[in-house]
């Protein structure tokens, strides 16, 4: 019986990957050498300093790390600024309200960034708990912040269902002991994201209901 | 011609029908006795008993009715604690307020298991009054909550629409003398509703101002 249901955030409501990596890839390209998409991917749902990466294939010397960042920055900033929601997030949050189940967000993030998105697009009002990796708390695959989510909504987690995009993110939830289905975006689409209980192409492709009725009673 | 709307709470505002189910759900499985979701959904917006059902399948001995309701009611509310607002309830408030009209709750719950939802999202300043059920007040399907909601607005109930989620809730708004819109939830959908004057998929498929028109025709 499924009574409450935990998102991912980045890459799953909003893609807010596909910036990240597309600023950090310019950056790479200014110095003469490359960020691929595999290399994004592996990083995603985890904290990960892509600087360092750059470090290692620069072909010109790089200026400091403030001056990189700031580069970065702007054209991440230009880029979020033309995001949207993705396709299906909505209809499942109404479903999920339709259901009468609790929501909330676990993310690797800072709360900081969650939260101003979630405001910027109108959304915070829809989840009642964000659990995010501040301070001490490990990001994914620790299953730290989907503990945090289930206990802040009095759910077991055997009870709840994570919907996620990454491998690392479907890692924490079922080391949390949820059910997981797996939504991979554009950029999360090469990875091995079987160990979920269910894979959808796309939120818009099923319903919430489509999704409960798979998982075993 | 609408002065007034009344609100059913459980299952229109928020769908808090599906966790106090679910904690009933529990409590069944904790004491191993098999119940349908089906049994449940039918006693939805009235004072259904699944105590009494619980009682009459057991067959292990239970422990007192007040240890198996406080076990049920904890469940239940740490369940219905953070449930979102459903779809399409905060524009239909907001376009209410807008146009003027006075706006009430009438609900077979107690004020204690609606007013706290209210105040957490914030709508709590929408409504001039909350007809909730206290001790010698007849539930859903009488009359009564509607009666008292529209005396404390002012209004006549011939005037007022009640926006209901169930067959008992239509009844009672039905029996009170006034216009209805049903919008069923997961849990009522399956319910027969067409007493209702209007029937709606959810809210967030039609304004208010769409039903007033509708109602108008007719009237």
């Amino acid at each position: 019986m499924i009574e409450a249901v935990v998102f991912d955030f980045d890459g799953l409501i909003l893609d807010t990957e596909m910036p990240s990596f597309v600023s950090w890839a310019e950056v790479f390209k200014l110095y003469d050498c490359e960020l691929t998409e595999d290399d994004h991917a592996l990083t995603i749902g985890a904290q990960f300093e892509r600087i360092d990466i750059l470090k290692q294939r620069a072909r010109r010397p790089l200026p400091p790390d403030d001056e990189l960042r700031a580069i970065k920055k702007q054209r991440h900033d230009e880029l979020l600024a033309d995001m949207e929601i993705l396709p299906g997030v909505i209809a499942w949050l109404d479903d999920v309200g339709r259901r009468g189940l609790p929501v909330a967000i676990a993310s690797s993030s800072p709360s900081s960034w969650v939260t101003e998105l979630l405001d910027r697009f109108e959304l915070a009002p829809r989840f009642a708990h964000v659990a995010c990796c501040d301070g001490d708390r490990p990001p994914k695959p620790a299953p730290d912040c989907y503990i945090a989510a289930c206990d802040a909504l009095a759910v077991a987690p055997q009870h709840a269902l994570a919907v996620e995009d990454s491998a690392n993110g479907v890692a924490a939830a079922k080391a949390a002991g949820m059910w997981c289905v797996a939504v991979p975006n554009a950029l999360t689409r090469r990875l091995d994201l079987s160990a979920a209980d269910v894979q959808l192409e796309s939120l818009a492709h099923a319903s919430l209901d489509d999704v409960i009725a798979q998982l075993p009673r | 011609m609408i002065r007034a709307v009344v609100f059913d709470f459980d299952g229109l505002i928020l769908e808090t029908e599906g966790p106090w189910m679910r904690a009933w759900m529990h409590v069944f499985e904790h004491f191993g006795v098999e119940v349908d979701e089906l049994e449940l959904i039918a006693g939805v917006g009235t004072h259904f008993d699944a105590y009494e059902v619980l009682v009459a399948r057991a067959t292990t001995p239970l422990p007192s009715e007040r240890e198996v309701r406080d076990m049920w009611r904890a469940r239940g509310g740490e369940l219905s604690a953070h449930l979102p607002v459903l779809p399409g309830v905060e524009q239909w408030l907001a376009d209410a307020a807008g146009a003027g009209l006075p706006i009430a709750i009438a609900s077979s719950s107690q004020e204690t298991s609606v007013a706290p939802h209210l105040e957490r999202h914030n709508l709590r300043g929408y409504f001039s009054h909350l007809a909730c059920w206290v001790e010698g007040v007849a539930p859903k399907p009488a009359p009564d909550l509607y009666l008292i909601a529209c005396a404390a607005l002012g209004v006549s109930p011939a005037d007022a629409l009640a926006i209901e989620d169930s067959a008992n809730g239509v009844a009672a708004a039905k029996a009170a003398g006034m216009w209805c819109v049903a919008v069923p939830n997961q849990l009522t959908r399956q319910l027969d509703l067409s007493a209702a004057d209007v029937q709606l998929d959810s809210l967030a498929h039609a304004t208010l101002a769409d039903v007033i028109a509708t109602i108008r025709e007719r009237a």
